[in-house]
C-alpha cells in the first residue's frame, strides 16, 4: 500500500511517495516526489536521485546566504542569484538518461528559498521515514565582514594597550544609555507561555 | 495517505566543540550581531532571553544578567570590550538560544525579510504595506542605534553598513528558525561541516 507524506511550509508544499519494505507505517522505499510552489504554481516531479540532488543542492546554497550567495550546480540542478534577495532553481535533463526529468525553472525570493529548504529538513528529519537521507550542512568560509577588514586595526590598537600599564587598569563598564522601553514585548510572550 | 508529524528540533542539539580554548573574534562578533539583531526586533529580548536559559537549563553557562553583559561584550568591537574570552560551551549555549528565539519569532522575520524585498522592489505602496514598511524601518532603526551605542566609537561602520548588516542578520536569524537552525549557524560560525540524519 503506497504511503504519502507531506511537508507543508507557506509558499510549498514537498510530498512524497513510496512505500514500506517491512510493511509497517514507516515509509522506506520512495517511489517518487512532487515539489510544488504556491507563488508560481510551478511543481518539481521526480525520482530518488532527483530529490537527492534536490536535498544537497538547497543545503549547499542555503549555507552560502551567510555572506554572498554563490550559485550551486549539481548535476541536472542549478541553484543561483539572479539578483539581491532573488534566487533561480533550474531543473533540466543533462543526459538522455534523464529524459524523464522535465524542465522546470522557478525564481525564489529568501522566504519561499527558507521554506523549501525548511521543507527538504523536515522531511529528513521525519522519524516516521527510512530513507537514510542526510542533509550535509557544508559551511562558506566563517567570516565577518567587519572582522575582514578592521582585525588589523583591533590587533594593532591591543598591542598598544598591552605596552601601557594603564592596562592594568581595567575601567569599570559602564552602563549602556538606556533604550526607549518598548510597550510590549515580542518575544517574551512566547518564552512565557510556552512549558519549556 | 498519511499525515507527518513532525518533530520539534532538539531542545540542545549535539554540535561539535573544537578543542580550541576560546572562540575566533570573528565568532563572537557574529554571535553578539545576531544578538543585536533580536534586540533591534524586541527590546526586552534581553529579559527574554533570561527566561529562555532557564528553560533551556543553560543556568550554569549563563548564570545571570550580568554574566550575559560579559558574555557578549567579548565582542572585540564592543565599546566595552575588555579583552575576554568566549568558551566554545558558551558559544554553543548562545547558539542555542538564538535559534530558539527565532523559531519563536519566524513570523515576523519573515514579515521583515519579505518587507525588505518589497521595499527594494518599490511595491510597498502599490501593495499597500505601509505598516509593515513601518515595521521594518522601526528595527532598522533600533539596530542602528543600538549598534552605535554599544559598539567603540567612532563606528567601524558607516550608515549603509550598518543597515546592510542589520539585513543580513534577518536573513540568518530566518534560516537560524529552521529545523536545522543549531547545525546550519554552527557551521557558518566554525567552518565545519555536519551532517543531520534523523531517519
Amino acid at each position: 500500500m503506497p504511503i504519502q507524506r507531506f511537508y507543508n511550509l507557506p509558499s510549498c508544499t514537498l510530498q512524497i511517495e513510496g512505500i514500506s519494505a517491512e510493511g509497517g507505517d514507516r515509509l522506506s522505499i520512495l517511489t517518487g516526489f512532487e515539489c510544488r510552489f504556491h507563488h508560481s504554481g510551478t511543481k518539481i516531479v521526480g525520482d530518488r536521485d532527483l530529490l537527492e540532488n534536490l536535498i544537497k543542492s538547497t543545503g549547499r546554497y542555503a549555507q552560502t546566504l551567510h555572506d554572498e550567495p554563490v550559485g550551486i550546480y549539481n548535476q541536472s540542478i542549478s541553484l543561483e542569484p539572479v539578483e539581491m534577495y532573488l534566487h533561480k532553481l533550474k531543473i533540466q535533463p543533462i543526459d538522455n538518461s534523464q529524459a524523464d526529468i522535465e524542465l522546470v525553472e522557478v525564481h525564489l525570493d529568501t522566504v519561499q528559498l527558507f521554506d523549501l529548504v525548511e521543507s527538504i529538513d523536515r522531511l529528513c528529519l521525519d522519524p516516521q521515514n527510512q530513507l537514510n537521507f542526510s542533509v550535509v550542512i557544508e559551511p562558506v568560509v566563517a567570516s565577518s565582514k567587519v572582522s575582514a577588514s578592521v582585525l588589523p586595526a583591533i590587533i594593532g590598537v591591543g598591542s598598544l594597550a598591552i605596552a601601557s600599564a594603564v592596562l592594568f587598569l581595567i575601567p569599570t563598564p559602564k552602563p549602556d544609555p538606556k533604550p526607549q522601553p518598548q510597550p510590549v514585548s515580542l518575544i517574551l510572550p512566547y518564552i512565557t507561555n510556552s512549558e519549556g | 495517505m498519511q499525515a507527518n508529524t513532525l518533530q520539534t528540533p532538539q531542545i540542545y542539539p549535539d554540535l561539535h566543540l573544537p578543542q580550541t580554548q576560546g572562540c575566533d573574534p570573528a565568532v563572537r562578533i557574529d554571535l553578539d550581531h545576531l544578538l543585536l539583531a533580536i534586540e533591534a526586533i524586541d527590546l526586552q529580548a534581553t529579559d527574554a532571553i533570561l527566561q529562555l536559559v532557564e528553560q533551556l537549563n543553560l543556568s550554569e553557562i549563563v548564570p545571570n544578567r550580568v554574566s550575559l553583559w560579559r558574555m557578549r561584550n567579548t565582542n572585540p568591537y564592543r565599546r566595552n570590550y575588555q579583552r575576554g574570552s568566549l568558551s566554545w560551551e558558551e558559544a554553543k549555549a548562545f547558539v542555542v538560544i538564538i535559534c530558539n528565539i527565532a523559531r519563536r519569532i519566524n513570523t515576523h522575520l519573515r514579515l521583515l525579510v519579505t518587507t525588505n524585498h518589497q521595499a527594494l522592489d518599490q511595491k510597498i505602496e502599490v501593495l499597500g504595506l505601509q505598516q509593515n514598511l513601518g515595521y521594518l524601518e522601526s528595527y532598522f532603526q533600533q539596530f542602528h542605534d543600538l549598534f552605535l551605542s554599544r559598539m567603540r566609537s567612532p563606528s567601524v561602520l558607516n550608515d549603509s553598513d550598518i543597515r546592510s548588516l542589520a539585513t543580513q542578520m534577518l536573513i540568518q536569524l530566518l534560516f537560524c528558525s529552521g529545523s536545522l537552525g543549531e547545525q546550519r549557524l554552527w557551521s557558518n560560525l566554525l567552518g565545519s561541516k555536519a551532517i543531520a540524519n534523523r531517519n
